[in-house]
């Protein structure tokens, strides 16, 4: 086995609207290393300040010393696809790999930065869909304005 | 204005009529592949070689598991199987197709996991109680691919309530103190659905349903996955830990991806 490990690397931001707690998002990375026989690092937490990717950036920079990064999610990479995909060239010119614990997802090679970038672009995308992508558990679940927008349509139920 | 081909058409209408449709699997080959890999797994686990009457082995596996430990190891056995299995995806998706197309669209969002069930005769350890998908973690968006491995009827089978009833019963819901009392109210209404091997039942898990302890003589097999359109909206199974995209299209995939030209706020 390894004796360089992966990094587990958390939030301190919300994930697609959802404020996850920091010792549920370690417990999604260590379970993922565990099942996978991966030996886990201890994981670096990100800052809270909106932009802030300081901490991923140490991560990649120790890549040398490392097999692979495991995100919490796939969603905690920079919005900007070009920022994401300098994070998977720096992550595969190290030979290393890169890992999403909720999603069950890796990057082990170039070929597989497609499946990351196709479910990252289409949950960005959602949030410009009718009702923001999101069905609400409420009274109201498409939001106060959605009999107006279901009758535009013309849809009946 | 028709837009729907006449076939699609009667589907949609029966979907909606009943809740849901029963047909032959599209691709026969990939079924009987998915339930050859279960009874492999199976046997494997009892440490037996697998029977050349597939079917009967599976109808008739009670008196092979002690307990339902053993059964519960012997489910999760099997799912650990089917997950690793690197074609199980495709195939299963394969079966309903057309079907999936006609009453979901064609570019689809599917689970990434799967749901495996092994009902034995008269055991209560794997009851699945009523309940609409859509009262807990489920958008109402979704539907249910369920595929039996072998002929299933009456409480061999899952029931469903159909959406007359369904929509009567859910507004008297707060009147009942449990679960087991609104199903005391709605037994006569619920239907139970038989599914002859072979053929996949589609339906919307919005409506009631459940299953029932098993007093047929045979056990039940089925897996189910849950499909929904890749942009509709989603509830707290999401995108990327529960569902992933399998059918996006060129047009889409060019529009995620466009930029317009910039550079004019200099």
């Amino acid at each position: 086995m390894s004796e360089r490990g992966y990094r587990g690397y958390i939030g301190s931001r919300p994930v697609r609207g959802s404020a996850i707690p920091q010792r549920v998002q370690n417990l999604v990375v260590r379970e993922y290393a565990q099942r996978r026989g991966l030996p886990f690092r201890l994981s670096l937490i990100e800052y809270a300040m909106p932009g802030s990717y300081m901490m991923l950036e140490d991560a990649l920079g120790e890549l040398e010393r490392l097999d692979g990064i495991i995100l919490y999610s796939l969603f905690l990479l920079p919005d900007r696809a070009e920022v994401r995909q300098r994070v998977y060239d720096r992550v595969l010119a190290a030979g290393a790999s890169l890992h999403a614990a909720l999603e069950d997802m890796a990057v082990r090679t170039a070929a597989d930065v497609g499946v990351f970038e196709d479910m990252t672009a289409v949950a960005n995308a959602l949030r410009a869909t009718p009702f923001g992508g999101r069905y609400e558990k409420s009274p109201m679940p498409f939001g106060p304005n959605a009999a107006a927008l279901i009758d535009a349509f013309g849809i009946t139920p | 204005m028709e837009f729907f081909q006449p076939d699609e058409d009667a589907l949609a209408k029966q979907f909606l009529c009943d809740g849901y449709v029963v047909v032959p699997a599209e691709d026969r080959a990939a079924l009987d592949r998915i339930r050859a890999a279960v009874a492999s797994e199976a046997a494997a686990f009892l440490g037996i070689d697998l029977p050349a009457d597939v079917r009967a082995f599976l109808d008739d596996i009670a008196p092979r598991i002690e307990s339902p430990d053993r059964l519960n190891a012997l489910r999760l056995a099997i799912i650990d199987r089917l997950r690793t299995t690197a074609w199980f995806r495709e195939a299963y998706f394969a079966t309903a197709r057309r079907t999936l197309a006609a009453i979901v669209g064609n570019e689809l969002a599917m689970q990434r996991g799967l749901g495996f069930s092994i009902q034995l005769p008269g055991d209560q350890s794997s009851v699945l109680p009523l309940h609409s998908d859509a009262w807990s973690e489920d958008s109402p968006f979704e539907v249910v691919l369920w595929i039996p491995l072998v002929d299933v009827a009456r409480t061999k089978a899952m029931f469903l309530l159909p959406p007359e009833s369904d929509a009567r019963w859910r507004d008297r819901m707060a009147e009942f103190s449990s679960v087991e009392a609104l199903f005391g109210a709605i037994e006569p209404d619920v239907r139970y659905i038989a599914v002859p091997y072979g053929h996949v039942l589609l339906f919307t898990h919005t409506l009631m349903h459940g299953n029932r302890t098993n007093v047929e003589t045979t056990t039940r097999w089925s897996i189910n996955v849950r499909f929904k359109g890749l942009f509709t909206p989603y509830s707290d199974k999401q995108l990327g830990d529960f569902f992933e995209p399998v059918t996006l299209r060129p047009a889409s995939r060019i529009g995620l991806r466009y930029r317009l030209p910039s550079g004019f706020d200099v």
